[in-house]
Formats: structure tokens, C-alpha cells, sequence
């Protein structure tokens, strides 16, 4: 039997949930080692269908991470991304959380 | 994502991956082929075989910049990188031609000397060797040590039977085309037109 957190209980630990998603995460993670990149690049990279790119960069850019710029390339439409600054700060921040949750747990203890 | 040396680590396989199509190593290996064969069978020619191939570069390099971006997406990586990435391809480049157009005709020996310590020519072998082995180290993209090891497994060859060392060009230059092709066609069926 498991101790339910009551609702008012605050977390001891404090992840970015909009960056902890598995495929967001690549996605910021991707951006952030490289200056811009265009939805087919990422896509490719995060392996996710059109449509989840799509509700995923929506959420990115809602929250003010990632930019976005419409250009055309060879009479194409190209939607170009690019990290904010806040973004950023956002992942830096996604690291040190991690970092700080797993930091006490020692590699291969229960080898 | 814990820590700085895992976000190199994926800016390295990133990078990586925008290697992994083989144009270049199709234009180098054949590249290498020409400038060995013209080493070869037109000495008087190498220059400006050589000269034809650097002038071929740049416009490779948009062509594939097209072609990759056609099927991969597009994608610009940090200025650092881009600046380290011309950084060495030029280098790369005024090495070689600098060795091809001014280093070799000024220094050419008498055909038959072929001891590598001594002749001009084999340097080119052992040049390029590095470069690929320098280059192989630095993006870490590991068929470039094979292709130094061939390089320098054929550069060996002249040495001991007196031929021309346009040979070890033209032989790796080849090995690395056809890895290049095989490459390339593995490439656009996983990568077709978007």
C-alpha cells in the first residue's frame, strides 16, 4: 500500500514537464547544439509523424522556447526553428534539475 | 542530458550524421582517381587536373547542400562548428594543392628515386593520409581511418617496386568511390525526396 500525495503537497523535485517529454526533449535538446533547423529535419531526427511534430512544436512555441520563421527554399514553404533565449535557459535549467535528482544515486549499486 | 560533455556528445553525432550520405567521399574518391591517373599516364597535365578539381569544390559542396536538404531537412549547425569545418577543409586544401601546383613540379626528382625519404612525390601519399587521419579523429567518423589505412597500405607499394605514386591515389581513390557509391545509394533509399 502506497502513501497517496495529498493535492496540496508540493513536489520535492521540480521538473520542467514541458521539456521532460521523451520527443520534446529531443527536439529542444537538438536545437540547442545547433543553431536553426527546419519541421523535416527535426522530424527525421525525433522520428514523430507530421501531425506530432506539429502538437509538440506548438507547445514549444506557446511557451516562448523555440521561435519559428516561414521562409520558402527551391519554391518550397520551410518553417525554420530556433531556441529562445528562454529556451535555453529552460534546458540548462532541465539539466541542472536532473542532474540534482540523480546526483545521490550512486552508478551500479545494484549490480 | 546531465551534463555539458553529453550535449557535445549529440552535437558530434548530429554533425556526424550529415556525413553519413557519401557524396563527399564519391567526390574525393574520384577525385583521387583522376588526379592519379592523369599522375600517371599525363604527368604534364596533374596541375591542372588538380587545379580543375579544387575549382569543383565549392560548387559540390551547394550541390549537396540542395541534395541533403531535399531529404534530410535543413539544418545550420553553430558558427564555432561551421568556422572549425572551413577551418580545416581549407587547410586541407592549400595542403594539397599547394603541394600538387607548387611543391612537387619545383621539387621533381628524376623518375626511379623513389626512396620516401628523399622523393617529393611520396609525400603527397603520406599529406593526404594525415589529413584523412586528422580528420577521423577530430569528427570521429570512423571509415576515414580505413581510407588513411589504404592510403598508406598503397602508398607503401611505390616504394618498394619504383612505380609512380599517382598508383596509391588512383587505387585508394577508387576503394574510396566505391564505398562513397554504396553509401550514397544506402542514403537516398533511407532518405528519399520529402
Amino acid at each position: 500500500m502506497t502513501e497517496q500525495p495529498s493535492p496540496t503537497q508540493q513536489p520535492q523535485v521540480e521538473i520542467d514537464r514541458l521539456i521532460h517529454e521523451p520527443a520534446r526533449l529531443i527536439i529542444v535538446a537538438t536545437l540547442y547544439v545547433v543553431d536553426e533547423a527546419d519541421f523535416v529535419y527535426l522530424a527525421q531526427q525525433t522520428g514523430l509523424t507530421a501531425g506530432n511534430m506539429n502538437s509538440h512544436m506548438a507547445r514549444l512555441v506557446n511557451a516562448d522556447y523555440v521561435s519559428f520563421e516561414k521562409t520558402f527554399a527551391a519554391n518550397r514553404p520551410r518553417t525554420i526553428y530556433r531556441l529562445t533565449e528562454k529556451g535555453r535557459t529552460a534546458i540548462q535549467q532541465y539539466r541542472q534539475q536532473v542532474g540534482n535528482l540523480l546526483a545521490p544515486i550512486e552508478p551500479n549499486t545494484h549490480a | 542530458m546531465a551534463n555539458s560533455s553529453e550535449l557535445k556528445d549529440l552535437e558530434q553525432k548530429t554533425y556526424r550524421a550529415t556525413h553519413s550520405d557519401g557524396v563527399i567521399d564519391v567526390f574525393v574518391g574520384v577525385s583521387m582517381v583522376l588526379i592519379g591517373a592523369a599522375w600517371i599516364v599525363f604527368p604534364n597535365v596533374l596541375s591542372g587536373v588538380t587545379a580543375g578539381v579544387a575549382v569543383c569544390i565549392s560548387p559540390m559542396l551547394a550541390w549537396r547542400r540542395r541534395f541533403l536538404e531535399a531529404r534530410t531537412g535543413y539544418v545550420k549547425f553553430a558558427e564555432s562548428r561551421r568556422r572549425w569545418e572551413r577551418r580545416i577543409y581549407t587547410t586541407a586544401a592549400v595542403l594539397f594543392g599547394g603541394f600538387m601546383v607548387l611543391a612537387r613540379p619545383l621539387g621533381a626528382l628524376q623518375p626511379g628515386e623513389v626512396d620516401w625519404r628523399v622523393n617529393p612525390d611520396s609525400l603527397v601519399v603520406w599529406l593526404v593520409a594525415t589529413v584523412l587521419l586528422v580528420l577521423a579523429m577530430l569528427t570521429k567518423v570512423s571509415r576515414l581511418y580505413g581510407y588513411a589505412l589504404v592510403l598508406v597500405v598503397a602508398g607503401a607499394a611505390p616504394v618498394v617496386t619504383g612505380d609512380s605514386f599517382g598508383w596509391p591515389l588512383f587505387i585508394s581513390g577508387v576503394v574510396i568511390a566505391a564505398v562513397g557509391s554504396m553509401l550514397l545509394r544506402r542514403f537516398v533509399s533511407q532518405h528519399p525526396l520529402v
